[in-house]
């Protein structure tokens, strides 16, 4: 049952019920009404009638016995005094016993006035006469005989009025205590309302308040225990499930938060119009900013330089609006000290139900490390082909070196047996003239020319053990210039030494080093006819491709190198000294030999002015050589 | 005093002008024998006072003649010199001009080299 027609019922039924005592009370009274009226409309003149025919007749007995004589006049005024009196008594007769008391009063009273007409217009009776007292005695009996029997009538009536007055006063304790009794009753009706009340929709009520503010506190998991079929069970009901709702969608956000807080991609939601309205934890990290100075800010803050995003930005936002979504594009975000990072960036639209556009939601991960293990990679990969082209320029020569050794042996014999010939020739012909001596001569000349380049090819053929060990590169520089002092080559050179201190000792095999800054210092002198200066120098460490290097110099002031000749130097068997019996093979054998130490060798030249070879050497690491 | 030289070389051509030349050049006597195989025997009978050996032929490395020779007191002692068209850099010490403990001469030589080579060697006995 509802609570409104629960409360309807009660309040009726309160109401039927004070209907019905009120009903009650009001018949009571009512009778009690009665009573009072009939004792105003019957007993009140009966009792007046009576007392008139009473007073009436006593006083015609006392005109009687007095001294004047009885005027016919006089009699028939108290004659119809009585009659009138008489006929108010009789009309009030209700009973058969009343009326028989009229009939009764009705003949005592015919005798008495009888008997008084008998003695109208006589003169008066002597007192104590023997005539007097005839004629007295049966008046007064007659007059004795009505006014008892009016006292009779009376006594019933006063009888009456008691038994009236009794009924009067059962009435009115009746009114009392159906009064008392209603008010009692109303009164405890009244209490078990309030009870009733207070039990169906106040207790609950302050129950679910109490819950509502446990709830309130946060505990969203708290019930109301408030239970009913009526409203408050149906409002416990929707508090429950509002709670639960409630409990739901704040554990869900909670969640949702949880997460877009916990994830590594960095988060930017922006207002369709571009103003950023969310950021995660990872976008702050990795833009560091504060919340506060992202929200509300364009999102084009996020990115890195002008140019690109603003100027797709209402491209983009299109391509998004329109159900495009940006997937996995490269793009840079802009830190707060204005550092890029490299990202990978998506963006979608984010919607309601109807479709509408609510946001742009935007995904960035960090690919700074991606890009640097890339960029290494690229690094390594241009190491790897730098180092396989090394190593097929060397399997060149290596195989050019094999090649040589097969070769050297099967050239090297018949060379022998050419100058062999060439010597019996000269044994068997002492006087030779000038077209033998010079035919000789030019043979012999050619197995030398021919002996110089196998041997030169051979050393490709030869391992490329090295004998390492730290040297100064100075020191190699010295062993070198001693060499071709002794051989007389530097008569006609200025040598200037240009050595730092602070030159770090190299990692070489001393011999192949030495050979390689031999055949650089003949090509210098070769460049300038013998005749000039020769500068050789030594550097700090300098790190070329992130290793630490020696660099030494060799530098002539010779006729310098033709611009297109620069790129064949290290080509095998390219010379511009063909005439003086180059071989081709100098500058690509020492190549050779400073690269498998890990070095370099460059070639710097201007025509006219001279030529300076760069040797690089592997610089040793955490020492010096003394 | 007349000096007994060995030559062992499977090149014949160079085996002929060698023994010419140096018989031309000094007071040698040069016996020839093209063939490896033989080497051995050949030096044993004729006690030459050197041996010219070349490394690299057919049948038998000079090296490995070089090595036989030593197990034969007649032969043990008579210095050898290696003739060579190829020299390996793993086999020599260059700066003492050596293989295997022994000299050697690369091919193409000059006969006045190879003399004062063996004037160096027959000195030394």
């Amino acid at each position: 049952m509802t609570l409104y027609r629960k409360l309807s019922l009660w309040f009726l039924g309160f109401a039927l019920l004070a209907a019905a005592i009120g009903a009650a009370w009001l018949l009571q009274a009512r009778t009690v009404q009665r009573q009072l009226n009939r004792f105003a409309n019957t007993t009140t003149p009966t009792l007046v009638a009576l007392g008139q025919v009473k007073s009436a007749a006593l006083d015609l007995v006392t005109r009687v016995l007095d001294d004047t004589p009885l005027e016919l006049a006089t009699f028939q005024e108290f004659q119809t005094r009585h009659d009138e009196w008489m006929n108010v008594y009789a009309g009030t007769a209700t009973s058969l016993e009343e009326e028989q008391l009229v009939k009764d009063i009705e003949t005592a009273g015919t005798v008495l006035y009888a008997r008084v007409r008998g003695l109208t217009g006589q003169p008066p009776l002597p007192a104590g006469s023997a005539e007097a007292a005839r004629q007295l005695t049966p008046l007064l009996r007659a007059k004795q005989q009505f006014v008892h029997q009016v006292d009779r009538a009376l006594s019933a009536e006063v009888t009456a009025l008691k038994q009236e007055r009794e009924a009067v006063n059962r009435s009115v304790t009746q009114v009392v205590q159906l009064s008392l009794a209603a008010v009692a009753a109303l009164g405890l009706l009244a209490v078990g309302c309030g009870l009733l009340i207070a039990r169906t929709i106040a207790l609950p009520v302050v129950r679910l308040a109490r819950d509502a503010a446990v709830v309130g506190s946060g505990r969203l998991d708290h019930r109301t225990a408030v239970r009913g079929r009526d409203e408050i069970g149906e409002l416990a009901e929707a508090f429950n499930r509002m709670t639960e709702n409630l409990e739901r969608t704040t554990v869900l956000k909670r969640y949702v938060d949880n997460i877009i807080s916990s994830m590594v991609d960095a988060l930017v939601v922006a207002h369709p119009d571009g103003i950023i309205q969310l950021v995660n934890r990872a976008a702050l990290q990795l833009l560091g900013y504060a919340e506060g100075e992202l929200l509300g800010q364009p999102i084009a803050v996020l990115f890195e330089g002008q140019a690109p995003v603003p100027s797709l930005l209402p491209a983009w936002w299109d391509h998004v609006r329109t159900g495009g979504a940006v997937t996995n594009e490269e793009r840079a975000y802009r830190t707060k000290t204005g550092q890029a990072i490299p990202v990978l960036f998506s963006s979608s639209a984010m919607r309601d139900e109807e479709g509408q556009v609510q946001g742009l939601v935007c995904v960035a991960l960090d690919i700074t490390r991606l890009k640097e293990a890339e960029r290494a990679l690229k690094a390594a990969y241009e190491d790897l082909k730098k180092a396989q082209q090394q190593l097929v320029q060397s399997e060149k020569l290596a195989a050019l070196g094999r090649f040589s050794a097969g070769v050297a042996h099967e050239v090297k014999n018949p060379l022998g047996v050419i100058l062999g010939g060439v010597e019996f020739l000269r044994l068997k012909f002492p006087e030779q003239d000038d077209d033998l001596k010079m035919t000789l001569g030019a043979i012999e000349e050619s197995v030398i020319r021919a002996d110089t380049i196998v041997r030169d090819l051979l050393k490709f053929a030869r391992p490329s053990a090295l004998q390492r060990e730290a040297l100064k590169a100075q020191e190699l520089v010295e062993g070198t210039l001693s060499l071709m002092t002794h051989s007389g080559s530097l008569k006609n050179v200025t040598v200037v030494r240009q050595f730092t201190p602070e030159a770090p000792a190299v990692l070489a095999d001393r011999n192949q080093v030495q050979q390689v800054l031999l055949n650089l210092m003949m090509n210098a002198l070769d460049a300038m006819n013998k005749t000039g200066q020769l500068t050789v120098s030594t550097s700090p460490v300098i790190e070329i491709d992130r290793v630490p290097m020696c660099l030494i110099k060799v530098t002539d002031t010779g006729e310098g190198i033709a611009q297109e000749n620069l790129a064949k130097l290290f080509e095998p068997f390219f010379t511009t000294k063909r005439d003086k019996k180059g071989t081709g093979l100098g500058l690509s054998v020492s190549k050779t030999i400073v690269e498998s130490h890990g070095g370099r060798l460059t070639i710097e030249s201007e025509q006219g002015k001279g030529t300076t070879v760069i040797v690089a050497l592997p610089a040793q690491t955490g020492g010096r050589a003394g | 005093m007349k000096q007994y030289v060995l030559v062992v070389d499977d090149e014949k051509g160079f085996t002929f002008f060698l023994k010419k030349n140096l018989e031309a050049a000094g007071d040698y006597d040069v016996t020839i024998c093209n063939e490896a195989d033989k080497a051995l025997e050949r030096a044993r009978q004729l006690r030459p006072n050197v041996i010219l050996l070349d490394l690299m032929m057919p049948e038998i490395s000079g090296e490995q003649i070089a090595t036989a020779l030593q197990e034969y007191p007649e032969t043990k002692n008579i210095p050898v010199i290696f003739l060579t068209a190829l020299v390996k850099s793993e086999e020599t010490s260059e700066a003492a001009h050596m293989i295997g403990g022994h000299r050697f001469a690369a091919k193409p030589v000059k006969i006045d080299e190879l003399v004062a080579l063996l004037k160096q060697v027959t000195g030394s006995r």
